[in-house]
């Protein structure tokens, strides 16, 4: 059963919210729960502590008045009990930090309660489809996670984002190349490749995810991403790269 | 004036002839300006006094050291090599004067410069023709004159020189002083401001949750004219409150000065264009662990690309978050996107920009400034939105 959690610390307002996913759970009868909808944020970290490995979705407001606790530490504190916890904020636009808490939390969505109450009822709703969905298939796909540190920081990410890795311009630095985004951080190649052996060497300045390599260029020795991003590979490596194309039954053109 | 002057002069001196007109005179031909007509013409005069003194006695020296005797060239050669010598000397004072006017174009323009000059000049030239005058009727001797000379020329220069050292010193002092005091004050009209700012925002919170939940109330209940009513009033009020709040939003939380002295400067210029602005920081950030100069250069960079990228686009946001870590702070600057960008890795390289996406000039720049720095890295993405990361560790 997928658990589900509200913190809301206006009284009308929690009803409400109460309301829409007692009711959208019971309609489309969905294997879920309204497991604790409560105004104290405390009461969800008391809950998680007693009850490990929950996975569950969470309705969180941002600000609670007069309490120690405010959304953003109440969601670190809920990652770090539930890793894969499903996080929506709910509260006024004024109070939604965006990038912050995508930067921080990768919460799920965002419900701006200024919209209208039409409107949040909506976004609740799909959100509770959203997250059955990912809980039903969770089983059938597990997802290979990868993850690098940046000021003793973990950030995660799916596998299948990773296109390569590349040596930095500056000593201890590396580049990190996903499908839309761009990352440096500190770490030594021979490092990483040890660190993560789904990867693979192809250049003493390359590791890459042979998973979503698009086309490789035998003749110059290039290998293509679907972006058009492009590694070297050695002439040595060429030779595994090859073996292991052909063993995976990867889709991979060669030319 | 520069004629007057030569010809008072000429009445005592026996050397003079037409060309210490021409010359003279040429030396007007580098004053365009009137306003240092006199300053010129006076200094011209002077100049050719003193070099015409002592341009005699190097003269003498010349013909001494190749054994010339005076009688041998019944005085001609003497006259054309001491002109040549006087005229060198003037001309060298004007073409000085043009280059230092054009160097310090700024002293000229000083009232009070100029005027300094002026009387100075003034005085070392009636005191001259005083001390000739007063020379010739009693017949003192013209070497004890020039020592006088020499010796009253030293005590105006260091007079004049004391005089506008202790002027400037005074003057800088003051305007130190007052710059304190205007920056002092607005320290204390920002902290007022951020005060009432938060007040201001601690009651848009309970307003708008009062509105809510008087909401829920209103929808609970039968009276549709009453639900019409409420639905149009928090419509408009919901569109005054997000509408015109995002410029000072939690600026008072970044104590570092140079980044918030950055980011006011460049939202104010984003509002100007009508650009939605939104800045985003949950906890107070102190001093970071960079070069103020780096940082002020790179998100300066960051935020002008911003805005270049998002002028075009109707509804364009800009946002810039400060995320603190435990060991770490973050700063997001970020902006809406017309058009999804492609290649990443192609943005970053010198000289590849990418206009219209506004994202390229500077971008290169951006990454010299952080790559030898080794507790700073950064991010870039473009998903719905383009996004530029800087991560800050503390040492």
């Amino acid at each position: 059963m997928l658990k589900t959690f509200v913190v809301e610390d206006d009284p009308e307002q929690l009803a409400t919210l109460k309301q829409i996913i007692t009711n959208h759970i019971m309609i489309n009868d969905f294997d879920m729960g309204l497991t604790l909808a409560t105004s104290r944020a405390q009461d969800i970290l008391d809950y998680l502590q007693t009850n490990p490995a929950v996975e569950g979705l969470y309705f969180l407001d941002i600000e609670y008045t007069g309490q120690a606790l405010n959304g953003l530490e109440l969601a670190t504190k809920i990652r770090e009990l539930d890793v894969n916890a499903k996080i929506v904020f709910v509260s006024t636009h004024s109070e939604m930090a965006f990038l912050t808490f995508e930067r921080r939390i990768e919460p799920l969505d965002f419900v701006v309660k200024d919209l209208g109450q039409d409107t949040v009822k909506a976004k609740v709703e799909k959100d509770i489809r959203v997250a059955y969905e990912r809980y039903t298939k969770q089983g059938v796909v597990s997802k290979a996670m990868f993850s690098y540190s940046k000021g003793g920081q973990l950030f995660n990410l799916p596998l299948d984002q990773v296109l390569f890795i590349e040596t930095g311009t500056s000593r201890n630095k590396l580049v990190l190349h996903l499908t839309e985004r761009i990352v440096q951080y500190n770490g030594k190649i021979s490092d990483e490749t040890v660190a993560h052996p789904e990867l693979f060497r192809v250049h003493k300045s390359f590791l890459v995810n042979p998973q979503k390599l698009v086309r490789v260029d035998k003749q110059n020795q290039l290998g293509y991403f679907e972006n058009g991003e492009s590694v070297d590979i050695a002439i040595r490596k060429m030779h595994d790269l090859l073996a292991l194309i052909k063993k995976s039954q990867l889709s991979v053109e060669l030319s | 004036m520069a004629l007057f002057l030569t010809g008072l002069y000429m009445l005592y001196d026996d050397y003079s002839d037409i060309e210490t007109f021409i010359v003279n005179l040429g030396l007007l031909w580098f004053v365009r300006n009137k306003k240092y007509f006199i300053v010129t013409s006076l200094t011209a005069t002077l100049a050719y006094i003193l070099f015409s003194f002592f341009g005699n006695l190097a003269t003498e020296t010349i013909f001494h050291m190749f054994n010339w005797g005076l009688d041998q060239w019944s005085g001609w050669l003497f006259e054309v090599v001491g002109e040549s010598v006087v005229t060198a000397c003037m001309l060298a004072v004007a073409i000085s004067f043009r280059l230092i006017h054009k160097r310090h174009p700024q002293q000229f323009a000083d009232e009070v410069m100029l005027n300094v000059i002026v009387s100075a000049l003034a005085v070392v030239a009636i005191a001259f023709f005083a001390i000739t005058t007063a020379a010739d009727n009693y017949n003192i001797g013209s070497g004890f004159l020039g020592i006088l000379m020499i010796i009253l020329v030293a005590i105006l220069m260091i007079n004049g020189g004391t005089f506008i050292y202790l002027f400037y010193s005074y003057t800088m002092r003051v305007q130190a002083q007052r710059q304190a005091l205007e920056r002092h004050q607005y320290d204390i009209y920002v902290k007022n401001l951020e005060k009432s700012y938060q007040n201001l925002r601690k009651f848009r919170h309970d307003y708008q949750n009062i509105l809510l939940s008087l909401g829920e109330y209103i929808h609970e209940d039968d009276n549709q004219e009453l639900k019409q009513y409420f639905d149009q009033v928090v419509n408009r009020s919901q569109q005054s409150l997000t509408r015109d709040f995002g410029h000072f939003d939690n600026l008072e939380q970044i104590k570092d000065k140079s980044l918030k002295a950055i980011i006011q400067n460049k939202f104010s210029i984003a509002r100007q264009a009508g650009i939605q602005v939104r800045l985003e920081a949950n906890d107070a950030v102190g001093q970071l662990a960079i070069d103020p100069v780096t940082l002020a250069r790179c998100s300066g960079i960051l935020l002008d690309n911003a805005i270049d990228a998002v002028k075009g686009q109707s509804g364009g946001q800009i946002a810039v978050a400060v995320v603190k870590y435990p060991k770490m702070v973050e700063l997001i600057f970020s902006n809406s996107l017309r058009a999804p960008i492609e290649r990443l890795d192609e943005l970053m390289v010198a000289g590849n920009t990418s206009k219209g996406q506004g994202h390229g000039q500077g971008l290169a720049t951006v990454r010299e400034l952080l790559d030898p720095l080794d507790n700073v890295t950064y991010e870039i993405a473009a998903r719905q939105r383009f996004e530029f990361v800087i991560s800050i560790e503390s040492e």
